[in-house]
């Protein structure tokens, strides 16, 4: 049996457009296909509109799938009836981007943890120290579990959605943007906080965030989504020093990390990006290798290493330059 | 001697007994960069509002300010009066597309001021919209006149921004976290016109972020603040690599670029988990 402890094949989702009566569908994601071990870290990156926060969302059953399933554990989706789906969230969890609104201000912090277990009928006693196993876990101040959740500051309050995802004690874990709304020193601790929990409790974590320079200190394997298709996925060594897809080369580019000393290296002057290409590949009129072949079919996701996979015809035929060009605009000295 | 653009002397901004901003003086020569640096609440945002005129109601401000050797304080009602309302700084913020009248096209946007100012009808307006628009990176721009802020992506709204800041000419451009809401990839290309600005145009940055790596971009001198009281500021460099102050310490540490440069395999420094 392999190792594999979610394993997603082909998944499509699509939107209807909003504000229109056409039957105008938004191709949210394109047969994208991903497997997660156990206890391992799973990062999925892109930008807005990429598809990242879709995936999340059909895993967890919160929009529905056009093509393609998710086997989680035991679990297939689509497909679970009422009880499975109660079943599923014991095993699957989420922790959500905004602490702010994923807490209801109304319930204390300890009602808040200990609301999960309710619902899901373990005993009083049980509860009470499930409770105080995971406030100690998440490193929590006991103290604080009387108070609301406005008394607390954006650190403490997505500890207490990390709490509230924990205390059933899930086999996978899945944290859509959890630190983008922190400031920088609580992301550090947040972010060593999942990588630490992982390690003691044999979490799997699927990760999504638009930061690649930060999942590198969580994440064992990443995946780039672009346009709503997965473009590259590979060992996170691989990805964040050998990226293959000239998308993902550019992504890394520009985090303002590895620009030491000017933006210059980033593209300034380009037309705004457009929309990902339904046929041929997404990045195929942003890219400057494209041509008839990308624009005429989608590259497929191949093998370039037993571990790393890329889209991308290009990558395949003869390694792209490793630094993308800077591209003069024109710019008339005000 | 270079007289300096703006001049921050013993700024104060309090809400009742509550001081956002304490005693903060600093100043800012033509074409030069601040970065003003800090976590939510360090009273960051409320020392450019303090700069504006922008504090929200119920703020008082004591200190002194004076841009271009004008007294701000002494003379609000003159600087932001009709006549020179806007003329010498100019300030973009986080959100583009909050910042941008939903129900007026890119051309109304951009060149409501300038008409104003000027008296232009808009064809006579419409070449120097092309022009400040072109200046902001956006090669057609004419394709943009009739466009909405709605259906602009986050970047090229937050150009239409920058747009219609740039187009009175002014010597000081406030930038509060003008990226934060953007993707790594337009961010860059944003910081790179706001760089370009200030060589080519001698627009003078206060460029306000909490991300310490985006101010070592843009260079110049730094200021770290924390509730409300600068802990420390000097040259960009030396603050960010030779940080004096335990916080900004722990600061530049908690940073994923420093923390990959030193083989970490946390992101938090040692003991402050």
């Amino acid at each position: 049996m392999s190792r594999d402890y979610v394993k997603v094949r082909g998944l499509s989702v699509s939107y209807l457009r909003a504000g229109t009566l056409r039957k105008d569908r938004f191709q949210a994601l394109t047969k994208v296909s991903f497997e997660i071990e156990h206890n391992e870290c799973f990062a999925l990156v892109g930008e807005s509109g990429s598809g990242k926060s879709t995936v999340a969302r059909a895993l967890l059953g919160l929009t529905r799938i056009d093509e393609g399933t998710a086997r989680i554990g035991s679990f297939t989706v689509p497909g679970l009836d009422a009880r499975q789906w109660r079943e599923f969230r014991r095993e699957v969890q989420v922790v959500f981007q905004d602490p702010y609104l994923s807490l209801n201000p109304r319930l204390s912090v300890g009602t808040l943890i200990e609301e999960p277990l309710i619902i899901h009928g373990v005993a009083r006693a049980e509860r009470r120290e499930r409770v105080a196993d995971v406030v100690r876990r998440v490193r929590l101040e006991p103290e604080l579990l009387a108070g609301r959740p406005a008394q607390l500051s954006g650190g403490q309050r997505q500890r207490v959605c990390i709490a509230r995802a924990l205390v059933l004690r899930p086999r996978l874990l899945i944290a859509d943007e959890p630190v983008s709304a922190l400031d920088l020193s609580v992301q550090a601790s947040i972010i060593d906080l999942l990588a630490e929990l992982k390690e003691e409790t044999g979490l799997t974590l699927l990760f999504i965030s638009h930061d690649l320079e930060l999942v590198q200190f969580i994440a064992d394997r990443i995946g780039v989504l672009y346009g709503g298709r997965l473009i590259e996925v590979g060992s996170a060594a691989e990805v964040m020093e050998d990226p293959l897809h000239p998308y993902t080369k550019s992504l890394l580019a520009a985090v303002p990390g590895r620009l030491t000393s000017a933006v210059s290296q980033a593209p300034s002057a380009l037309p705004p990006r457009s929309a990902p290409s339904n046929t041929g590949c997404p990045y195929g009129t942003n890219c400057s290798l494209t041509d008839m072949k990308c624009q005429y079919s989608g590259p497929p996701l191949v093998m370039a290493t037993p571990t790393h996979r890329v889209a991308c015809y290009k990558a395949q035929a003869e390694k792209p330059p490793t630094t993308i060009a800077p591209v003069e605009g024109p710019l008339h000295g005000g | 001697m270079v007289l300096a653009l703006l001049r921050a002397r013993n700024l104060t901004v309090s809400f009742g007994p509550f001081k956002a901003v304490d005693d903060v003086s600093f100043r800012i020569k033509h074409g030069e960069t601040l970065c003003l640096v800090g976590e939510s609440g360090s009273g960051k945002s409320m020392t450019a509002r303090a700069l504006m005129g922008l504090l929200p109601p119920g703020a008082a401000v004591g200190g002194a300010v004076s841009f271009e050797e004008l007294d701000l304080f002494r003379n609000r009602a003159l600087y932001t009066g009709h006549q020179e309302c806007g003329r010498g700084m100019a300030m973009i913020f986080q959100e583009p597309m909050a910042a941008l009248n939903p129900s007026m096209t890119v051309e109304t946007l951009v060149g409501e001021a300038y008409r104003l100012r000027t008296g232009l009808s808009r064809q006579a307006a419409r070449e120097r919209i092309c022009e400040v628009l072109q200046q902001t990176g956006i090669l057609s721009p004419e394709d943009l006149l009739r466009v909405y802020p709605w259906q602009l992506s986050g970047g090229l709204a937050q150009r239409v921004m920058i747009a219609s800041n740039l187009i009175l000419k002014p010597r000081l451009l406030i930038a509060d976290e003008p990226t934060t809401a953007l993707d790594v990839t337009t961010q860059a290309q944003i910081l790179s016109i706001l760089l370009r600005l200030r060589d080519q145009a001698s627009l003078a940055l206060l460029f306000i972020t909490h991300d310490l790596s985006l101010a070592s971009l843009m260079g110049g001198e730094t200021m770290v603040m924390k509730n409300g009281i600068v802990v420390e500021s000097g040259p960009t460099i030396r603050v960010l690599e030779e940080p004096a102050h335990p916080y900004t310490r722990n600061l530049v540490a908690c940073t994923p670029a420093r923390a990959r440069r030193e083989g970490r395999k946390r992101l938090s420094p040692e003991g402050t988990s």
